[in-house]
């Protein structure tokens, strides 16, 4: 524990540096705009930055893409409020209560609350990362490969359930498509090539970041040109520095959302949209005045901001204690990481166990600028949101088709990137969640060759699949999640839970 | 922007809203799920090289090209349970609406090629593939860089009601905006991340 505090005073430490405080600032406010632009999101942002950055150390590199990550992530409530369009879906559920309450003239206060929910939630998420990190990491030791097929499996069915609520089987859909594009090109054992054609590019398989980069950002484009343009509302913003007590008096809901947004935000592939829209419902249920949600509830708005930005302290849990994403934006992150020789993972706490107080620092680094600079400047950035769309998106455009190329040099990622846009606009139309296939293309490789050398130890028997603890808990996680969604099942727990109900009345 | 969701719960069974591209999608799954499988069992074995037989190549996308199988055989039994397979649209339609009251109107009496939007996303992907695949390779980068920006603004923004001598403050503003970012991208990726441009 000690260790712990005294390896986080030298990580941050070593940022306190003018040339880093000045990296800090540049990246959140970078991070506050394209999380503001509709059809800039987080992970295209730090899909960019990881191409311009990739020729700095490691530490400053890792640190300005997490500036990025929580500027982007808290940048997407201001277009959420005054224009009721979330800037990344993270923010959907801050448009619920905060586009009415710009409505009313408030649009400086909720623009502060936002601020304010946001440094907070990611004031808990930072403090689950501390603590969870390590512990994770140790009990993560004694996974073999049994437990990471299980995982990977886990990482894809639980994705695809939540990302999907509505239709969990294309979450699934998209899920198992991510794991077969990821048996494209040489396996990991034999390193025998497959389903690469005779093709000597397709050999070297599907790299993340121009498929990230199509996924998120090209697709982004089609979507945002699809439809019309809509009109800036003229709020006044006076007041943006919120009252002590406007905060205070939601304490119980912040907490409450913080942790339920780091939660999420730690789950396999499930990020801060979800993150934000879990708390946010759970607000609404304890409120005491729930009906005022949706008609610009300061209580649903913080929420939502909350849970958001705390999502992404959650996200970073599983990247660095297991090498498997959280959300979307922190895969990419997580390549970052690779292309910067950091190799995240179980044994980053016997390896490497300064770098994980290192990001806990360059975390509380962005979230302080965050909450500066989210305070500051207010009015001189909505005019940002003016940008007529004609005029982003072809800027955005030629970013992903250099971002897609700049870290490898090859021609080829920019074919992958638009095949992936086109893919990833499909999809949307057809109501196929990405994150599922993205986190797919991750996983696959885990999957097989996990699968294939825990074959091996047990010598074909599939019985320890069954019966090692720590698989038995993942099972039945992975198969509560898939009936959790089936008709019987939940009328069969309305029946359960109504029975319960009545033993308790009748005393 | 992703489409937005307005919240987490919907009453609506799922498969209800698109059966007809279920239906299709559930068929293109399909086809790539059997020939995953087949690849996976054609894959070679590696006898020769005296592998152990439950590592073989072919393992896990022939398991992963199952799962596939069962996911999409069970898309295609829904799509087909709210009559996906009725390829006229008109039927469709029908059975859609008439489920659908309580739903988002009639979103398919326009239809798909005449809607606005239709032309709108055929535009944006027509002008971005042209410039990354096409442009790209073949013009020198900032050039094709130019074109495109410019090219895309100005297909947008134009408006066909009025004169083009009304509208030059359009031409003029792409072509700032064009040749800043051609020449911004250019020269930051060149000379300050040192990366040899396409």
């Amino acid at each position: 524990m000690f260790e712990g505090l005294k390896m986080l005073g030298i990580g941050l430490g070593n940022f306190l540096t003018l040339g880093t405080i000045f990296n800090v600032f540049w990246a959140t406010q970078l991070g506050i705009i394209v999380g503001m632009l509709p059809g800039l999101t987080a992970t295209m942002g730090i899909a960019l930055l990881t191409t311009l950055t990739f020729r700095m150390p490691a530490d400053n590199a890792v640190l300005i893409l997490i500036c990025m990550y929580i500027g982007s992530i808290y940048g997407g409530s201001r277009s959420a409020i005054l224009l009721n369009i979330p800037g990344t879906p993270a923010n959907a559920a801050t448009a619920v209560d905060g586009h009415p309450l710009s409505r009313q003239g408030r649009a400086g206060e909720a623009i502060g609350i936002a601020t304010t929910g946001s440094f907070l939630g990611s004031v808990i998420g930072m403090i689950m990362l501390a603590l969870f990190t390590p512990l994770i990491g140790n009990f993560a030791l004694s996974f073999q490969s049994i437990e990471f097929f299980w995982l990977a499996i886990f990482g894809v069915v639980i994705s695809g359930t939540l990302t999907a609520p509505k239709d969990p089987l294309k979450g699934w859909i998209s899920g198992f498509f991510g794991l077969m594009i990821a048996m494209i090109g040489m396996e990991g054992i034999h390193a025998h090539v497959r389903f690469s054609f005779g093709n000597i590019e397709l050999s070297g398989g599907i790299r993340l970041i121009p498929a990230m980069v199509g996924a998120f950002g090209f697709a982004e484009v089609i979507m945002m040109m699809k439809h019309q343009k809509v009109e800036i509302i003229k709020s006044e913003i006076k007041r943006v520095i919120p009252r002590f007590m406007d905060i205070a008096k939601y304490w119980k809901t912040i907490i409450r959302s913080g942790l339920i947004g780091t939660f999420i935000g730690a789950i396999p592939g499930v990020g801060e949209d979800i993150g934000a829209w879990v708390s946010y419902d759970f607000a609404r249920r304890a409120s005491k005045e729930s009906e005022k949600f949706g008609h610009g509830s300061i209580e649903g708005l913080i929420a939502a901001e909350t849970g958001n930005n705390a999502a992404v302290g959650g996200a970073i849990i599983p990247v660095l204690s297991l090498a498997i994403p959280g959300s979307a934006p922190a895969a990419v992150l997580m390549a970052a990481m690779y292309i910067h020789g950091v190799r995240p993972g179980p044994l980053i706490m016997v390896e490497n166990p300064q770098f994980v107080y290192s990001v806990v620092a360059m975390f509380l680094l962005a979230t302080v600028a965050m909450f500066i600079l989210g305070l500051s400047m207010v009015k001189t950035l909505v005019k940002v949101l003016q940008v007529p769309r004609s005029k982003l998106m072809p800027v955005v455009l030629v970013l992903c088709v250099i971002g897609a190329y700049a870290v490898e040099s090859r021609y080829f990622d920019i074919i992958i990137m638009v095949i992936f846009g086109l893919l990833g606009y499909v999809m949307q139309e057809l109501d196929y969640p990405v994150a599922p296939m993205v986190l797919g293309i991750i996983l696959g490789d885990i999957l097989d060759k996990n699968l294939r050398r825990a074959l091996v130890l047990t010598d074909g028997s599939l019985t320890p699949f069954f019966t090692r603890p720590i698989s038995i808990v993942l099972i039945f996680f992975i198969i509560l999640s898939m009936v959790s969604k089936m008709r019987w099942f939940n009328l069969f727990m309305g029946n359960v839970k109504a029975s319960i109900k009545g033993l308790f009345k009748r005393r | 922007m992703a489409p937005v969701q307005t919240s987490l719960k919907n009453k609506r069974p799922a498969g209800e809203k698109m059966p007809r591209a279920d239906f299709i999608t559930s068929v293109l799954l399909m086809a790539l799920s059997a020939f995953v499988i087949i690849e996976s069992l054609r894959m070679p074995r590696l006898e020769h090289r005296n592998i152990n037989p439950y590592t073989i190549p072919g393992m896990v996308p022939a398991i992963l090209g199952v799962i596939m199988g069962v996911l999409s055989i069970t898309l295609f039994f829904r799509a087909m349970r709210y009559g996906g397979y009725r390829l006229s649209k008109h039927t469709t339609a029908a059975t859609s609406s008439s489920s659908a009251s309580a739903g988002d109107g009639s979103p398919q009496k326009v239809g798909f090629w005449h809607k606005p939007e239709t032309l709108r996303v055929i535009l944006t992907v027509g002008f971005c593939l042209l410039y990354a695949i096409i442009l790209v390779g073949w013009a020198w980068y900032p050039i094709a860089t130019f074109l495109y920006v410019f090219g895309f603004i100005v297909i947008f923004e134009y408006d066909r009601t009025k004169g083009p001598g009304e509208q030059k403050r359009i031409f003029i503003l792409a072509g700032v905006e064009a040749l800043l970012t051609a020449v911004l991208v250019s020269v930051v990726f060149r000379y300050v991340f040192l990366i040899r441009l396409p």
